[in-house]
């Protein structure tokens, strides 16, 4: 990736990240390393039924084992402790969420009892000496299943399985139906996955000697968020909760929510008023931490003879899950706003159901409904096409939205800030020599190989919900401090920070820190998800360095007697404009104003706090294109070449964005070749293990071939959008429609994801019958 | 040996063993065929030997005798992979087996 676009600087230069060198050697400090002097471990029984009935729990066995100092079910706590949804929809059903089962449970491995002992290994002994007696229940796993006439109930608290519906209307889209040459439908559904971060969840709290305060290490994405929602649930003074993400080892939008195990851990410790660790064993995590997607989407699509999209209808069926977390909500609602894609879709209608089922919780995970969206509209354009006989490329750009309509609002009421879909696409099929893709396929074709191109041209959202804070200090000695409420967990911002600041303050990295993840270190902030903190903790950031840089600047001024107009920075400080040997360095600015020689009039110090919102998010956008062949003989799809062009605006690392498309693609792949989070009818887990769910391991990587444009953010003092999500949003509709490509000459006209071996050989198998 | 992986595990899907004897014309002396993941344990792919067996190892020959690798076998569907699919790809991996044999019995 080029820097061409940095005049001089920081930003866009790619130094080693500053927090790796005790991550890779094995220093760093995770929730499992915390340990406090009489700590104690905290364990979990678990349902093994996916739906069933508590007839009786015996605890006295476990309350008698060794190291054993309490027991605690569902019975023993309020009925009010709770977890809750952070969005209250009309008509929303919102059944409990206990932190301990209570009365009955809704998925398999529900925590049923807790114990809490002096080992970790006591502590489970003693879990799994609980005695429960289930009555099971019918249920159901499968969300479309779930709303057919008969289902079970997967929440016999409530009278159905929908726990709400939304429906948005825009432009008249009966009219447009009626009025189409062509109206084809077709129904696709998006893969359950598993969000597998490679540090399972866990905490660690420390009450204080009376009970009255808490310090909290929670493997989190948004320690603050995390804060509110423990004191909420508790009942306890948020003011008054210490919370710490130490070094977290992923989350991709699973870390986001506060879970069971989390308040029952913090009930405990004021309650024992003792050091208290829980940490997730693998088997725990991955059938109790959010998954993600299980939507079913069902459209139609009206399109004119010339090839016009005029109008699309979409209904979604979105697993929920058997319980609602605070985000559990929220990933439908932004398939419905994205619905329309890169394209100029006014009459529209977009319907979400959302569905309980008896199995694990579904909620945000890296793409959090973008990849749903972009998944069923690129198969929408390229069935379109075939209907019509058109040039798949030839209909996009019939239908993109031109740059000169932004901010341009949607057909589902959303506002694409800026965007210039052409410019990706040129250079993706420039860098992947796509005319070339095409002589190869027809010509490998005729030799009867199953060899498919195909591509994506997407939106991508960053930069919501809400504000970020960030405090630029620079320190009595001249060091810069920069806090901020950003929250990284693997995203690099100590370092990504630490270039920006760097760049505006015109001092070099070394002389900047960057401190996260501490409700006590930094301002109110709201955490790292969605792709938001380059756009708002860095626009933050930006804010408060010109704050401090102005502030800087006057001081300076004053040191050298000169008017501030006549400043400018220069390297590690300021200087008089016209005479470079007339400058003032940070280290002396700030020793003049903590030492109070300041302007008259001027406070002394010299930090500045931003609380920056920018009230609308950032649209990123991005062409894939891939060639894939399939092995006939055993139905394996391999990935040939995958070249994927971003453009995320002003790049600060490329070293970092490169590793957040890697990532990204990785579990794009994985949702597109292996990963799909399977349960019985009835709610069993069938792939509860890495025995049985596959994901990419380094070695099934294809080449990745990455490029870039950049489009400016309008709406960001620096230009960037985030860029975490694209590799889920772009890479797995590219080789759904490259491999739907490479079928086409069997007639064959759509296949769910993921794509594994022995799916694709009886697809083929079958249409071979049929010819 | 041969073995098809499953993507996670990376345990047998199917597997095929092949111990070939071949004269230097290159006619089949004797020929034990064995398959794995159609059923409780490895099974010897008799139809498939017989097939072989006084015959000369050509590929026609060789794809013949492997497609009756999973004949009269009985394999459970999993989450992964469907009974046709684990009998196709035993036959498959015959295939690749008795063919990587014969080349090693050529040396």
């Amino acid at each position: 990736m080029t820097t061409e676009h940095t005049a001089n600087g920081l930003i866009g230069a790619s130094p080693k990240r500053v927090e790796d060198p005790p991550l890779i050697t094995g220093r760093g400090c995770y929730v499992d390393d915390i340990n406090l002097p009489g700590m104690l471990h905290l364990a979990f029984q678990r349902s093994p039924y996916p739906h069933a009935k508590i007839v009786s729990i015996d605890v006295s066995k476990a309350k008698a084992m060794p190291g054993v100092e309490a027991v605690l079910t569902g019975s023993d706590l309020s009925e009010k402790l709770n977890l809750a949804p952070s969005q209250l929809l009309p008509n929303m059903k919102i059944p409990p969420h206990p932190v301990l089962a209570r009365g009955a449970v809704h998925c398999a491995g529900v925590s049923v009892a807790a114990v809490v002992a002096r080992t970790r290994a006591q502590a489970q002994d003693a879990a799994n000496a609980v005695e429960v007696e289930y009555e099971a229940l019918p249920g159901v796993s499968n969300a479309e299943d779930a709303l057919k006439p008969g289902a079970p109930l997967a929440r016999e608290e409530i009278d159905s399985n929908i726990c709400y519906t939304m429906i948005k209307n825009g432009g008249n889209v009966d009219k447009a139906f009626a009025a189409a040459d062509h109206v084809f439908t077709m129904h696709i559904a998006s893969p359950r996955q598993v969000a597998l971060a490679m540090e399972p969840r866990g905490i660690a709290v420390n009450p204080d000697a009376f009970g009255k305060g808490l310090t909290v290490w929670l493997s989190t994405q948004g320690p603050h968020r995390a804060r509110a929602e423990i004191a909420n649930t508790l009942g306890f003074p948020e003011n008054r909760i210490h919370l710490i993400a130490p070094d977290v080892g992923g989350g991709f939008g699973s870390k986001g929510p506060v879970y069971r195990e989390d308040i029952v851990a913090c009930y405990l410790a004021l309650k024992l008023r003792k050091p208290i660790k829980w940490v997730a064993t693998r088997s725990e995590d991955f059938i109790t931490t959010i998954q993600g997607r299980d939507q079913a989407m069902t459209s139609e699509m009206a399109l004119s003879k010339e090839g016009k999209i005029l109008g699309l209808k979409v209904k979604v069926v979105a697993n929920l899950g058997a319980y609602l977390h605070s985000s559990t909500a929220g990933p439908p609602q932004r398939m419905l706003g994205m619905a329309c894609g890169s394209y100029q879709i006014q009459d529209c209608r977009v319907e979400i159901v959302a569905v309980f089922t008896n199995t694990c919780p579904t909620g945000p995970y890296r793409g959090a409904g973008r990849p749903e969206a972009v998944l069923n509209i690129e198969r929408l354009l390229d069935k379109a096409a075939a209907v019509l006989g058109m040039d798949r490329l030839e209909i996009r750009r019939k239908n993109f939205i031109h740059p000169d309509q932004f901010p341009y609002i949607t057909g589902t009421g959303v506002e694409y800030d800026s965007g210039d879909y052409e410019k990706p696409l040129r250079e993706a099929l420039k860098m992947s020599n796509y005319e070339d893709l095409l002589r190869q396929r027809d010509e490998r074709r005729k030799h009867g190989e199953l060899v498919g191109v195909g591509f994506s041209t997407f939106v991508e959202p960053s930069g919501g919900a809400g504000f970020e804070s960030g405090t630029v200090r620079v320190e009595r000695t001249g060091e810069i401090t920069v806090l901020t409420g950003s929250s990284s967990h693997g995203q690099g911002h100590e370092t990504s920070w630490a270039q920006i600041a760097a760049e505006l303050m015109k001092t070099s990295m070394d002389h900047v820190t960057v401190l996260h993840g501490d409700t006590h270190v930094s301002q109110q902030g709201t955490g790292t998800f969605g792709s938001r903190s380059a756009v708002v903790g860095g626009g933050a950031l930006a804010v408060a360095a010109e704050r401090v840089i102005e502030k800087g600047k006057r001081i300076a001024a004053h040191l050298v007697e000169a008017a501030p107009e006549d400043m400018i920075q220069s390297d590690g400080g300021f200087a008089v404009k016209g005479v470079p040997d007339k400058k003032i360095s940070w280290r002396q600015i700030a020793a003049a104003a903590y030492g109070g020689r300041v302007p008259k009039g001027m406070e002394i110090g010299l930090q500045e706090t931003a609380f920056f919102d920018p009230k609308r998010e950032a649209w990123g956008f991005g062409t894939h294109v891939a060639l894939v062949s399939i092995d006939r003989d055993t139905g394996k799809l391999t990935i040939e070449k995958l070249v994927l062009v971003d453009d995320c605006g002003v790049v600060i690392n490329p070293m970092i964005v490169e590793g957040q498309i890697h990532g990204g693609v990785a579990q794009g792949l994985g949702e597109a070749q292996r990963e799909q989070m399977l349960y019985g009818d009835d709610g069993q887990v069938q792939t509860g293990t890495f025995m049985n769910y596959a994901i990419m391991r380094a070695a099934d990587m294809p080449p990745m071939i990455l490029g870039e444009t950049i489009t400016p953010n309008p709406f960001n003092p620096l230009g960037v959008k985030g860029v975490g999500e694209c590799g889920t949003n772009g890479a797995p509709p590219s080789v759904a429609n490259a491999l739907m490509d490479a079928l086409s000459p069997l007639g064959i006209d759509h296949i769910d994801m993921p794509y594994t071996a022995p799916k694709l050989w009886e697809a083929i198998r079958k249409a071979e019958n049929k010819n | 040996y041969a073995k098809l992986p499953h993507p996670a595990s990376g345990y047998v899907v199917v597997s095929a063993g092949a111990l070939i004897t071949r004269q230097a014309s290159g006619t089949c002396v004797s020929a034990r065929v064995a398959v794995g993941g159609l059923g409780s344990g490895p099974i010897r792919a008799i139809p498939t030997e017989m097939e072989l067996q006084g015959k000369p190892l050509t590929s026609q020959v060789i794809a013949a005798a492997a497609a009756k690798a999973a004949e009269e076998t009985d394999p459970d569907a999993d989450t992964y992979a469907s009974a046709e699919y684990k009998r196709h790809m035993a036959t498959v991996y015959a295939r690749k087996a008795i063919e990587a044999a014969v080349e090693r019995a050529a040396r």
